[in-house]
């Protein structure tokens, strides 16, 4: 296993501290790998308990963070317009970035309420999003997606969702899940794909096993991901990588995968959950 | 082929009530297959066996805290010495001259390092390879103080390091710790006893199929 050297010329990770809106946690997907959601069954989630609300915006400190992001279960209880509002609420408190649903979420509306993507994703902008997330590219691996998240989008409902944010002036960013066994070649399957988009920078999240299914897995530990930064950074130096970190030393993980080539480590400043 | 990589189960008599240590040992070393090392106060029946106050002919546990402690004189000797130190802080540090004078007394078997609040990996990293230069005694990375992400990261990058004062519900962080790097992971002691190979810890197939995975599962978590 390379290492990096850290006694050569290299910057540290800078720490991005992020805020996390959580629009609901009741979901019908049930992706192995998701430590949010909450399942429940299609033909029962309209009466799952309402979403977040403007009056969760109220108490949230924005100037701890520099950028806030919402995500959330797929919900049938509250309607595409409905999270409209709130983002233009959001967008009135807090003037950084916001990130807001991902492809999951827009593919979701798009079937639900038969509306064209184009439209979910310009309605977005206009309320004031200016990223959108990068769900659906956790792994763009056919066998694994079937086994980890048959329900969540396919790899070309993915790129569709991307082009329409494209188009809509929305920025985009992928985020491959890290976990044992990553090869160079698996890498550039996985760039090849996103060779198109103009990303705004490529998020690795370790992989969370505990309370998943995938637990048996075990997490993914920092070698991995220096070792994953290493190989993506040496395919496409010019691309900003960021690491998804949930520990709490930050210093350790900041100075080795800085040197691996990692801009930010992105870290959870608070979470807010209906 | 590669330097091992040590699991020693350790245990220190200042954690317990003196009282009941002799026996809590004892079971501290069966519970580890009759390998596990002890530190204690005064000698006692153990193979592998350290004592804090240094006694002739017995094996050393030098910690040095804020003050080293004194260096016994020629002919109270102890059979060999594991220095337990925080990383120096230059070439400079007066801890050199000591570990110096110690290494003319009995040989250092070992070298626990303990890592200073302030002190980065990369830092760190330079202090270490200064001292294994200067010394060539095997080192041990406390991992308390280094955490296991700095631990991870220079025992990749320096096969000649080992880990001390792994909890036995780490172990497992250990034996994959121990696959990355390419280095057997043995369980072993001071003494002379043979040390013990622990496998690879068991690999789970990760790409069978949905259909599988979901009858395997008891129906309330099937969909998760």
């Amino acid at each position: 296993m390379r290492m990096p050297d850290l006694a050569a010329e290299h910057s540290l990770a800078e720490v991005i501290p992020v805020g996390l809106l959580t629009t609901t946690r009741y979901c019908w997907a049930g992706c192995a790998f998701c430590r949010l959601a909450i399942l429940k069954p299609k033909w029962d989630l309209s009466r799952a308990p309402s979403g977040l609300g403007p009056d969760h915006l109220n108490a949230i400190d924005f100037q701890a963070v520099r950028e806030v992001r919402l995500r959330g279960g797929l919900s049938l209880a509250e309607p595409f317009d409905y999270w409209i509002h709130v983002i233009r609420g959001l967008r009135k408190a807090y003037a950084g970035p916001i990130t807001a649903f991902s492809p999951v979420e827009i593919w979701h509306y798009h079937q639900l309420e038969a509306r064209p993507i184009r439209e979910l994703v310009r309605l977005l902008r206009w309320a004031g999003a200016d990223h959108l997330g990068p769900g659906g590219s956790e792994t763009f691996d056919d066998t694994l997606r079937e086994q980890w998240s048959p329900y969540r989008v396919t790899r070309v409902e993915w790129i569709q969702v991307a082009n329409a944010a494209q188009e809509a002036n929305l920025g985009i960013s992928a985020a491959p899940i890290v976990l044992a066994g990553l090869t160079t070649g698996t890498w550039r399957d996985y760039l090849a794909l996103l060779s198109d988009f103009a990303l705004h920078h490529l998020e690795f999240k370790p992989l969370q096993s505990q309370g998943t299914r995938l637990s048996v897995m075990g997490d993914a530990s920092l070698l991995e991901v220096s070792q994953a930064v290493d190989e993506v950074h040496g395919l496409v130096p010019d691309l900003p990588l960021y690491v998804r970190w949930h520990s709490q030393d930050v210093a350790d993980a900041s100075e080795i995968l800085g040197a691996a080539g990692a801009c930010a480590l992105v870290v959870t400043q608070w979470e807010v959950s209906p | 082929m590669r330097p091992v990589l040590i699991w020693m189960p350790e245990m220190e008599a200042k954690d317990y009530p003196s009282r009941f240590f002799p026996w809590m040992a004892d079971r501290f070393v069966r519970r580890h297959g009759g390998i596990g090392h002890i530190v204690a106060e005064r000698p006692g029946p153990w193979d592998s066996l350290e004592i804090t106050n240094s006694q002739p002919g017995y094996d050393w546990y030098c910690a040095i805290q804020a003050k080293p402690p004194k260096i016994p004189a020629k002919k109270n000797s102890p059979g060999a010495i594991s220095v337990n130190m925080m990383l120096p802080q230059g070439a400079q540090d007066p801890i050199l001259d000591y570990l110096d004078r110690l290494q003319r007394l009995a040989p250092i078997r070992r070298l626990i390092i303990r890592r200073p609040q302030n002190f980065t990996i990369a830092r760190a990293q330079m202090g270490l390879r200064t001292l294994y230069d200067a010394l060539s005694a095997p080192i041990w990375l406390n991992l308390q103080s280094f955490g296991w992400d700095a631990v991870s990261f220079l025992c990749a990058a320096d096969p000649a390091f080992q880990i001390s004062g792994v909890p036995d519900h780490e172990v497992f962080i250990l034996a994959r710790l121990a696959e990355m790097v390419e280095r057997p992971l043995v369980l072993a002691d001071l003494s002379s006893k043979k040390a013990r190979p622990i496998n690879p810890l068991p690999r789970y197939d990760d790409v069978k199929g949905a259909a599988r995975v979901l009858k395997a599962l008891p129906y309330w978590v099937r969909s998760r």
